[in-house]
């Protein structure tokens, strides 16, 4: 019947949107027809003509689809009537799926996605697992796995190997690239991450240049023709804002001015995920980018590449892996010096692996937290599926009765179960879509939460089959669930068996309810405290002593690459610089250093004092800051002794140092700090100690300072990377007025990055702040499982004792015992589970001592604090029930007998 | 007249499909014609005639239109498709091959 099925399907779908109208026609046909008959003396039967309409219907209708709709809409109106039962149940399975499609997406993109972007990920290998970045020099590189190639070998390799479609190789790591308009000057530059590749990459990869093209193979062909640019998707919004416009432009990197060819699809981000690319030139231009000698050369010895190809269809993993050492093994054979061992040459191999997730860093540093999480969310999730299962049992005998009824009229038990699960369903599915909306919101959330700096880490977020799939089989699994729970009573009912009788049989609740709400409630405590906690050492973080005030300043990143100036000549632009951004209004002081504070980079060198023996294994070694005199001025450091660094300290002069107070506790003789003198690596003269100044954090806000000096930088030139300026008001509103100032100095200074002192220390915490997050987000949703939770099971003994409280009450009991009967029942399962969750909160307290600062393991405050909540929401939960409890009558109670 | 034969649902359809290949007729139309031409002994209840009617559609081996009666009232015509004939085509081979089959079982015996 296949050419019937389109007919059918479309007079199915007319039955049910004209349903009146078919219906009219139905009821006029039928009309005729008994006219008709009447007419001509027949006897008429009018009885029966219901049985022949739905006869009719069923002839013509999809019966699956129709009784599926009536079911919807019933299950709907029914939700509808027990508004704060289908909200509770709805926002809890919201919650759990939720939770678990923002942790399983990050998982997805994490740890199962596919590289994006790319052609038949599964068909690619790579030749190492690129976790090196950076360059070797050597002739034979050293035994063992090769993690980079060099150029020849490679050429070699794409030469040669016959069991593969196309070898690509990239830089291992990237470049920085100045970026530039063509012909403009140095304001509107900016600093990307460039990366060489061969001129057949996006080809062996399968990549389709969104705009534009991708390289040529012809672009590999002479060094200095080559000058062409393929743009990330990311790149090109942010820097060229989207425009179509920017393909076929002309910019200028690094000095060099290339033509920009094509853009890249948006999720693609090369074989390293994680590792973001901005910018891809071809390898020829190598030179030309790095600013450097050319590693592409004959007798070039840089192992620098990583090398990834396509295997031709029908080859396997292990027959390339062979040939590919074959070649390796010959190429090493050719370049060895003389002096090298055959031994030590063949110890050195390549290893293949599967290219189809590519290499990535973030898989290996958040995969075992992730899977953790996971497995958390996963058990959140159970939960409220058990505790929306018990709000679903707890709405009473009615749902038993009614069922009885149906078996009792002949409605089959599927039929029922079909209606069951689709009221279950359409639980699920609100749920579930609000939850799926709410999962990818917080999953973005995360990912911009757990990212320093301006780019959100790589990782693809989008909507996929996997997502979908999982979510849908999430949605699935729990309608059936929830159908199959108000049957599951009703099953052993037989139908034949009295209506009457079935109500007395209410069966036992059971203990694994209770022992659930126990556990949740000591979970709930556990989360709590360890928010708690962990919110405590985040503001113990925010607040501590750091040796200098974070308000008000504002800091620039000072890029001296493109200036081609030596330290020295720069000493004077500094000073001008200084100077100007001095004059300006709001301006307080300003001042440059040699890293930008709270970065993590650090200059550190070994000091000795003379007279003072060095016991062995002692650790000399102390951070070297190289600052203008006006540093301590414009970060507000407290000098506690002798004088800061002033204009006088020039070459000429004897060299000075201020020291902070570890230094001088740790190397001077304490109440003689001043005008000792001491050596340092790296300095020509033995310094003198003029200052004493307070302990500051300027590397991390956790770790206690460690003993560091300061040096004038016009006694230690160097270039400096960080301008500090202490503002009146607002510090950004400055960032115009500055960016100005350093490119009217008229030295290809470049400001890579403005920002504040204070989001600098934002950006040190931000695993603080993401672990904070996650453990908030825990602790309240386990709050709002253990109200639902503990409400179900309360609600179930009220239905389950209905008949015996009506007795009580009969027999006189007062409504305040027949309050505390269910409350009883609350207290003691918050007790237990209190019992339980304080323990746990001690050891877990223990265990995250790495993380905490500030605060102690076990806090009695925070403890009882969070007891009191639970409590306080146990109450609450239990109000419901008690007061429905309450309110029983006798005669109703004992009615259903 | 004895009692009126039941039909099968399947013979039904092919004498619906017979009786409508001769031309368009509704519901009532259709159980005078059959009753008859097989001399009453064949007669379609309304209850067996209607969902064989609205089946056939289903299925498109029948269009149906909304006309005039002969005597000025709505009516629901029923009229063969080009489909729907090939399928009379079938259905009456089968029928004769099924007759002739137990014709001759009975006889032999």
């Amino acid at each position: 019947m296949a050419l019937r099925a389109p007919n059918r399907i479309r007079m199915a779908l007319r039955s049910l949107f004209r349903r009146k109208a078919t219906e009219r026609e139905l009821d006029d046909e039928l009309q005729f027809h008994l006219a008709e008959m009447e007419a001509g003396g027949f006897t008429v039967q009018h009885a029966g003509l219901d049985q022949v309409k739905d006869a009719c219907r069923d002839a013509r209708t999809f019966r699956p689809l129709e009784d599926f709709l009536k079911d919807l809409r019933l299950g709907a109106r029914r939700l509808y009537k027990n508004a704060g039962f289908a909200f509770t149940a709805c926002a809890t399975i919201a919650l759990g799926i939720g939770a678990t499609m923002a942790i399983f997406t990050l998982v997805n993109g994490v740890l199962l996605r596919p590289l994006p972007g790319v052609r038949a990920p599964q068909d690619l290998v790579l030749f190492a697992d690129g976790n090196f970045e950076g360059r070797l020099v050597s002739a034979v590189p050293d035994p063992g796995t090769l993690e980079t190639y060099s150029y020849r070998l490679y050429t070699r390799l794409r030469d040669e190997l016959k069991n593969f479609d196309g070898i690509a190789a990239q830089q291992s790591n990237t470049s920085g690239a100045l970026v530039q308009n063509l012909g403009a000057d140095a304001t509107s530059a900016d600093l990307a991450s460039a990366r060489c590749v061969s001129a057949n990459y996006f080809d062996v990869l399968g990549v389709r240049a969104m705009l534009g093209r991708t390289f040529h193979p012809r672009e590999d062909a002479d060094a200095g023709t080559g000058a062409v640019i393929v743009l990330s998707y990311g790149y090109w919004q942010r820097r060229f804002g989207g425009l179509p416009s920017a393909v076929g432009s002309a910019i200028v990197v690094n000095g060099f001015p290339y033509t920009v060819i094509g853009i890249t699809p948006e999720h693609f981000v090369g074989t390293k995920v994680g590792a973001s690319t901005d910018i891809w030139v071809p390898i020829v231009m190598q030179p030309q980018l790095m600013r450097r000698a050319s590693l592409l050369g004959p007798q070039d010895n840089s192992w620098w590449l990583l090398v990834a190809g396509r295997l031709k269809p029908g080859v396997s993993l292990g027959a390339a892996d062979a040939e590919v050492n074959t070649v390796v093994q010959r190429f090493i054979a050719d370049v060895a010096p003389a002096g090298s061992t055959p031994a030590a040459r063949q110890r050195v191999h390549a290893t293949l692996m599967p290219g189809a997730r590519g290499v990535s860093s973030p898989r290996e540093q958040l995969g075992p937290s992730l899977w953790l999480l996971m497995i958390g969310v996963a058990v959140l999730l159970a939960i409220a599926c058990i505790n929306v299962s018990h709000l679903l049992l707890a709405r009473g005998t009615t749902r038993q009765r009614e069922i009885s009824l149906e078996l009792a009229l002949g409605a089959t038990r599927g039929r029922i179960l079909r209606r069951h699960v689709t009221e279950g369903f359409l639980l699920a599915l609100i749920g579930g879509t609000t939850g799926l909306v709410l999962g990818h919101w917080s999953a973005v959330g995360l990912l911009q939460l757990a990212s320093t700096g301006p780019q959100p880490l790589a990782i693809d977020t989008s909507l996929d089959v996997r997502l979908i799939a999982f979510a849908g089989a999430l949605i699935v699994a729990m309608s059936a669930l929830f159908g199959a729970v108000p049957m599951w009573r009703a099953w052993v009912v037989r139908a034949s068996s009295s209506l009457a009788a079935t109500q007395t049989r209410a069966p036992k609740r059971g203990i694994l309810s209770p022992l659930l709400v126990v556990v949740q409630v000591a979970l709930s405590l556990l989360l709590l405290v360890s928010a708690a906690l962990l919110t405590q050492t985040l503001r113990n973080l925010q607040d501590v002593d750091k040796g200098y005030r974070e308000g008000n300043v504002l800091l620039a990143t000072l890029n001296a690459r493109l200036s081609e100036l030596t330290p020295q000549q720069l000493l004077p632009v500094y000073e001008r610089i200084l100077e100007r951004v001095s004059a300006l209004p709001q301006v307080e002081s300003a001042s440059m250093s040699i890293d930008t504070p709270l970065s993590g980079n650090a200059m550190t060198t070994d000091v000795t004092v003379p007279g003072r023996p060095t016991t062995p294994g002692e650790n000399t070694e102390v951070q070297v800051v190289i600052v203008t005199p006006r540093h301590f001025e414009t970060m507000q450091m407290r000098v506690l002794e002798g004088r800061t660094l002033n204009e006088n300290d020039r070459p000429g002069a004897p060299h000075v140092a201020v020291v902070n107070e570890a230094f001088a506790r740790r190397f001077l003789t304490s109440g003689r700090v001043l005008g000792q003198m001491f050596e340092a690596g790296g300095q020509s003269q033995p310094l003198t100690a003029i200052g004493v100044v307070k302990n500051a954090r300027i590397n991390d806000l956790r770790s206690d300072p460690r003993p560091a000096m300061y040096l004038p930088v016009a006694q230690s030139p160097e270039a400096l990377r960080s301008l500090q300026v202490r503002t009146v008001g607002e510090p950004e509103a400055l960032t115009t007025a500055i960016r100005e100032i350093v490119r009217t100095s008229n030295v290809k200074l470049i400001v890579q990055d403005v920002s504040s002192l204070e989001q600098q220390v934002d950006r040190s915490l931000v695993r603080e702040r993401l672990i904070v997050t996650l453990a908030g987000a825990f602790g309240s949703f386990a709050l709002v499982l253990v109200c639902v939770g503990l409400y179900g099971v309360l609600a179930q003994t009220v239905v389950q004792r209905t008949a015996e409280i009506g007795v009580r009450v009969a027999l006189g009991a007062t409504r305040a015992r027949v309050l505390w009967l269910v409350l009883r029942e609350s207290v003691l399962l918050t007790l237990a589970g209190v019992a339980l969750g304080v323990p746990a909160a001690l050891n877990a307290g223990k265990a995250m001592k790495g993380l905490l600062f500030g605060v102690n393991a076990v806090d009695g405050w925070m403890l009882a604090t969070a007891t009191v909540v639970i409590a306080m929401l146990a109450l609450a939960a239990s109000y419901m029930p008690a007061r429905r409890a309450a309110r029983i009558d006798p005669i109703d109670a004992l009615r259903y007998q | 007249m004895g009692k009126p034969t039941d039909l099968l649902q399947g013979t039904l359809d092919l004498l619906i499909l017979k009786t409508l290949a001769l031309e368009p007729m509704h519901g009532w139309g259709i159980t005078l014609r059959i009753q008859q031409i097989s001399s009453e002994v064949l007669q379609v209840r309304p209850g067996a005639l209607y969902p064989a009617l609205h089946r056939l559609e289903h299925q498109g081996w029948i269009i149906a239109k909304w006309g005039d009666s002969a005597a000025g009232r709505r009516a629901k015509y029923y009229s063969l498709t080009r489909a729907g004939r090939q399928q009379l085509d079938r259905e009456a081979m089968q029928w004769r091959r099924l007759s002739s089959a137990v014709t001759t079982l009975l006889d032999t015996v």
